[in-house]
């Protein structure tokens, strides 16, 4: 009898399938023109500045929303900044092949002092590509700090309203206050101290190669103290808003992973801290998951991604042109490269505190819609 | 110029800068000046088809605008060596120094714009 | 550029220091002179053609 059941379910099953893949494309389109009506709705009730904002291309142009067009432009946006690497990467190595080559005919010259001023020119033509190019990422960074920051920030009126309905104003007080101080500290120090770090750094590792007196130690001095600085108001900020966790939610295991990866995860070289940090990331990851679905982690993810590999692309090609330089045997050329390399990775950490602040602020925000639901 | 025959033509000219520097020395220098023209031409004219080729490959990048100094400088320190190495030939340390002097000055004033442009870059932190 | 430019300059300068011992040791010594000096102004005629081809070539390799 069980048998039979059995069966019968299983050719039941089978039917389904199979009536599923042949009228499937009906319902799939059937679900695209709801979705892509759905969608023009939404569109619509939206105000015309923010409708302006949005793409306009391959969701609303193609009349069939399916999965390989969503994903082909996830990979285009994702990797959309590889163009601009890639050429100033060929720029700055045919500049190092084009100066070493000159150089080399002006070596042979038995007066130094014509060799000299000849390679304080080469010197100034390569710190010009540089700086721009560092320059023009330092911008990028800071312009995407701050619009995480304003995100942020967009947040805390509707969090504030949804904590007042539940009724908890005195926590909502405190958490709104905290926020705006978290928030405001974020943008503040981090944004106003990128650019002149980046640029003071710069001029001093160019100050070598064309005056001739190593001021190295005052970049690492400068980089140091940026350093502990940014720990010391992280880990304020953390504490702060773990503090705030403890009193409006009583999330206790992801207030305490907060406090640990806030002291331990700004250090540049983020060796053992790693672990901590992805775990109490994760767990965050997880309310967020658990509360708006895999489409916001997704989401989230393409906020990230892009920014983080075009940083890293320009770290590795800075990089791979230093050990060029010191292999062709121009090291203050290859200096002036390390010097690029060490400040992409250290607003590479920047960029990587401020998602990690947005997810936390999100979660902050998430839980506390759910406290009111 | 094959550098066999430019090598065979020098040493020609070097028995002969000989043999005149015990008579009539003025023709040794310019036995010598004329040796040194001929065999810059030759080696501009090696290097020449070099340069544009680089010129060509630098043409649609940022750094284009970069190469023309780098050019020049390296012109400048060329000519000037030829000079002071000639003058140091005939015993006129004293011109050579000042030549050489004002080649270094000249790749300096010629680098002033670039130097212009990094302190506009950097003026910001100054600020 | 080549070889006879030397050659030119060889023989030039061969035919004055003959021609200045011959008005030297015969008592002309003024007319030896006159004749050094015009032998040094047509080989610097020679070299400066040269130059000239060199300066060209210079301006157009390195932009002056």
């Amino acid at each position: 009898m069980k048998k039979c059941i059995l069966f019968l379910f299983f050719i039941i099953a089978s039917i389904f399938c199979l009536c599923f893949i042949c009228f499937g494309n009906d319902i799939h389109k059937d679900i695209a023109s709801s979705v892509d009506g759905e969608l023009s709705n939404f569109m619509d009730s939206l105000p015309n500045d923010i409708s302006s904002l949005f793409p306009t291309d391959p969701l609303n142009s193609n009349n069939i929303i399916n999965e390989k067009s969503i994903i082909d432009y996830i990979i285009s946006y994702i990797f959309s900044g590889v163009d601009n690497v890639a050429r100033s990467f060929v720029s700055i190595f045919t500049l190092i092949i084009v100066t070493c080559a000159l150089s080399s005919i002006c070596n042979s010259l038995s007066n130094s002092a014509l060799n000299n001023a000849f390679k304080l020119c080469s010197t100034l033509c390569f710190s010009i590509t540089i700086f721009h190019s560092c320059v023009g990422l330092a911008e990028l960074t800071s312009a995407y700090i701050k619009t995480l920051c304003r995100v942020m920030n967009a947040f805390l009126p509707l969090m504030s309203t949804m904590g007042i309905m539940s009724g908890a104003i005195s926590s909502t007080t405190t958490n709104c206050a905290i926020s705006v101080l978290a928030i405001t500290l974020v943008e503040g120090f981090l944004v106003v101290c990128l650019m002149p770090l980046v640029k003071s750094c710069l001029t001093i590792s160019m100050v070598k190669p064309i005056g001739g007196c190593n001021l190295s130690g005052i970049s690492k001095t400068i980089k140091t103290a940026f350093t502990s600085v940014s720990v010391f108001v992280m880990s304020i900020l953390f504490f702060l808003l773990s503090a705030k966790n403890v009193l409006a939610q009583g999330n206790d295991s992801l207030s305490i992973k907060t406090a640990r990866f806030a002291i331990s995860s700004f250090v540049p070289i983020v060796g053992a801290s790693i672990n901590d940090a992805l775990r109490t990331v994760s767990s965050s990851l997880g309310v967020i998951k658990s509360t708006c679905g895999i489409i916001a982690i997704i989401a989230i993810a393409l906020l990230m991604v892009p920014i983080i590999i075009h940083l890293l692309l320009y770290k590795l090609s800075f990089g791979f042109l230093g050990s060029v330089c010191k292999a062709l045997n121009c090291s203050s050329e290859g200096e002036i490269l390390e010097e690029a390399d060490s400040l992409c990775g250290f607003m590479l950490v920047l960029v990587a505190c401020t998602c990690v602040m947005f997810i936390f602020a999100l979660t902050i925000f998430i839980n506390t819609a759910v406290g009111v639901a | 110029m094959s550098e066999l025959k430019l090598c065979g033509v020098i040493f020609c000219a070097l028995s002969l800068i000989v043999v005149f520097k015990s008579f009539k020395a003025e023709y040794s220098l310019f036995i010598r000046i004329a040796m040194t023209i001929g065999v810059t031409i030759a080696t501009l004219l090696i290097i020449q088809p070099v340069l544009s080729y680089v010129e060509s490959l630098t043409s649609n990048l940022t750094i284009n605008k970069y190469i023309p100094y780098l050019l020049k400088a390296l012109g400048i320190a060329f000519i000037v060596q030829i000079t002071a190495d000639c003058c140091n030939d005939v015993g006129e340390g004293t011109l050579a120094e000042r030549v050489c002097l004002f080649g270094k000055i000249q790749i300096v004033v010629i680098s002033l714009p670039l130097i212009d442009a990094l302190l506009s870059l950097t003026k910001d932190v100054i600020k | 550029m080549d070889i006879s430019l030397i050659f030119k300059i060889v023989g030039i300068g061969l035919l004055v220091s003959v021609c200045c011992q011959i008005l030297s040791k015969s008592g002309r010594d003024e007319q030896a002179t006159m004749l050094s000096v015009a032998g040094i102004i047509i080989v610097m005629v020679l070299i400066i053609s040269e130059l000239e081809g060199l300066i060209t070539l210079l301006s157009n390799i390195f932009g002056f």
